[in-house]
């Protein structure tokens, strides 16, 4: 593999106070890869984030970018080429949006209605309004500053993007639409991207390969987010990872789940069998016309779905979903039974939880 | 005599409105030592906050010489330049100057002190250099604080440009000096009121440019002093 866009030889950062927050960091960045830097305050994930644009120098080693070592790139010039996205938004407070969306055009010469157009362009490809565009950082809720600081990021088309924990201080509403954006902006986009969290869940959710950083500034495993969960380097990762590490595995795992009948009854009390013959009768799916699942009812109930843990939620198991997605959807579901849907929402059959615990053996089988 | 008819007696005395030493000559006067003041003062106490602020270099140093400098009695400055330097302008313009300077350098530090670091290191990190980042984001959200400091820094300068009469000079402070020579108490009063409506007119005029120097994008901080 000859493209990587970031690499880290032999860096190190150490404070006149004697605290090493970067130890001996030997590390490479494919080009046009998401990579997270993933550990615990005080690993020194942010610090060699910071060390890629020179908003920290290193103490020792080189940090070079496409082959080129940083420190031989003017400060300016370095940052101005590389998007630079934080946690505090850090919007110029006393601008609008369009006119820090502008900064990095506008700092390379760029004329302001060129700036402007594609500050404007770009408020769409981060989903926000342009109206908005008028408006100061102020006056924008919290994911939608964090969407301007994005867009700032990207105004100058960078090929680099470096990410400093972006999403921690939204909700974890707005949090999750943002990584599903980032996701979707990472496909047309075609940048390399570095993202420093301190969330395991979001590192594993994003990343194409995490950096698990240990304190002291130690990298303990740098791997596919797969192979972290499941192949810890050390006490460290393993711990830091979580308990329930071997339930995220399942995340990476699909195997066909033969389908189950199960016993449907519609808004006008017809009812009906779906995906072959049902083999429990004490719980009933409610379905709507569209043929989508609605929730369970008990046999011996009328068709009123009274309690809401009885409803059909966020946990559908779509066929070729990972293993993950159709545990939970077993765990979740009140009967026991995983609802399976197609694409459109509508009912295919149900999952049994033992023929997915099979499908979780099998595929065990199969790795060994 | 009742004091505020005689004030208003002399305030509305044809005569003191025309000619040399009348009133619209003394506020002229009046105007002109203030002003020159406050540019000198603006001149020297703006970039060394900013510089101050800026660099963070030198902050205790700043605050406690303007401490120091505003426990100095202006007119006992003035007779010390006075035997000093001689008479002549700059005397009371020098004691003024260093009456103005204080609360201008430390609002203007103040303000650029302020700034969220977050976002000074945003726009360090987007690519700024120092002196853009001094420009465009330090001194645009520094500037209602500092003219904060400079519109306390005029009401200051204006009540107390009076203490030019004192050696012989001129503006509105002429008098109160000659009125209390002559035991005239409407004629201080009168130039007191002037004094008064002087300042309050030129706070007026530094309120709105302190607003037109505001975005709006910051317009609930602090804005007044």
């Amino acid at each position: 593999m000859g493209n990587h866009a970031i690499s880290f030889r032999e860096v190190r950062k150490t404070y006149p106070d004697g605290t090493t927050a970067v130890d001996d960091l030997t590390l490479d960045v494919p080009e046009g890869s998401l990579t997270v830097f993933v550990g615990p305050s005080g690993c020194g994930k942010t610090t060699s984030l910071r060390m890629i644009n020179r908003m920290v120098e290193p103490t020792a080693g080189t940090v070079e970018v496409n082959g080129q070592d940083v420190s031989t790139v003017p400060e300016a010039q370095l940052r101005r080429s590389m998007g630079y996205v934080m946690q505090a938004s850090g919007l110029l407070p006393h601008r609008t949006v369009v006119e820090n969306i502008s900064t990095v055009p506008r700092l390379l010469g760029q004329s302001k209605r060129a700036a402007r157009e594609r500050a404007e362009e770009l408020l769409e490809t981060i989903g926000l309004d342009r109206g908005l565009g008028g408006r100061y950082p102020s006056q924008l809720s919290g994911g939608q500053q964090q969407r301007v600081g994005v867009a700032r990021a990207l105004a100058a088309d960078p090929p680099v993007l470096l990410m400093d924990e972006p999403f921690s201080a939204v909700d974890p509403v707005v949090r999750a639409d943002l990584q599903r954006e980032l996701l979707d902006l990472k496909q047309r986009l075609n940048k390399t991207i570095v993202f420093v969290t301190h969330d395991m869940d979001e590192a594993v959710l994003l990343g194409d390969r995490v950096a698990v950083f240990a304190r002291g500034g130690r990298l303990a495993q740098y791997a596919s987010p797969e192979k972290i969960l499941r192949e810890p380097a050390d006490q460290f990762v393993s711990d830091f990872v979580g308990r329930d590490r071997g339930f995220r595995a399942l995340s990476f795992d699909t195997h066909d789940i033969p389908l189950s009948g199960v016993l449907t009854v519609d808004g006008q009390g017809h009812t009906a069998e779906v995906g072959g013959p049902a083999g429990v009768t004490d719980w009933v799916l409610e379905v709507n016309s569209a043929g989508q699942p609605v929730g369970w009812v008990t046999s011996t109930q009328s068709a009123e779905i009274t309690d809401q843990a009885h409803r059909v939620g966020g946990s559908l198991h779509h066929p070729g979903g990972s293993l993950r997605s159709a545990l939970d959807a077993a765990l979740s579901s009140p009967s026991g039974l995983a609802v399976a849907v197609d694409d459109d929402g509508r009912l295919l059959g149900v999952l049994r939880p033992q023929d997915v615990l099979e499908a979780i053996d099998k595929v065990r089988e199969s790795r060994q | 005599m009742n004091l505020l008819s005689g004030m208003w007696q002399w305030l509305t005395d044809p005569t003191n409105w025309t000619g040399t030493g009348a009133i619209p000559a003394r506020m002229l006067e009046h105007v002109a030592y203030s002003g020159v003041v406050m540019l000198v003062a603006v001149l020297v106490a703006v970039p060394l906050g900013l510089l101050v602020g800026h660099t963070g270099r030198g902050a205790g140093v700043v605050i406690g010489v303007s401490g120091a400098l505003r426990a100095l009695p202006t007119l006992g400055l003035l007779t010390l330049f006075s035997l000093l330097m001689g008479l002549g302008l700059v005397p009371p313009l020098l004691a003024l100057v260093i009456l103005a300077v204080p609360p201008i350098l430390t609002a203007t530090y103040a303000g650029v002190a302020e700034v969220d670091p977050a976002v000074k290191d945003a726009a360090k990190a987007q690519g700024m250099t120092p002196g853009q980042v001094l420009g465009h984001v330090e001194v645009p959200l520094a500037l209602p604080v500092a003219m904060g400091g400079i519109r306390n820094a005029a009401l200051q300068v204006i009540a107390t440009a009076t203490v030019a009469a004192y050696i012989n000079l001129g503006g509105l402070g002429r008098y109160l000096i000659d009125g209390l020579a002559v035991r005239d108490y409407s004629r201080m009063l009168g130039s007191v009121l002037l004094v008064a409506v002087l300042a309050l007119a030129a706070d007026a005029v530094l309120a709105a440019l302190q607003r037109a120097v505001s975005s709006p994008g910051i317009r609930t901080s602090p804005t007044e002093k």
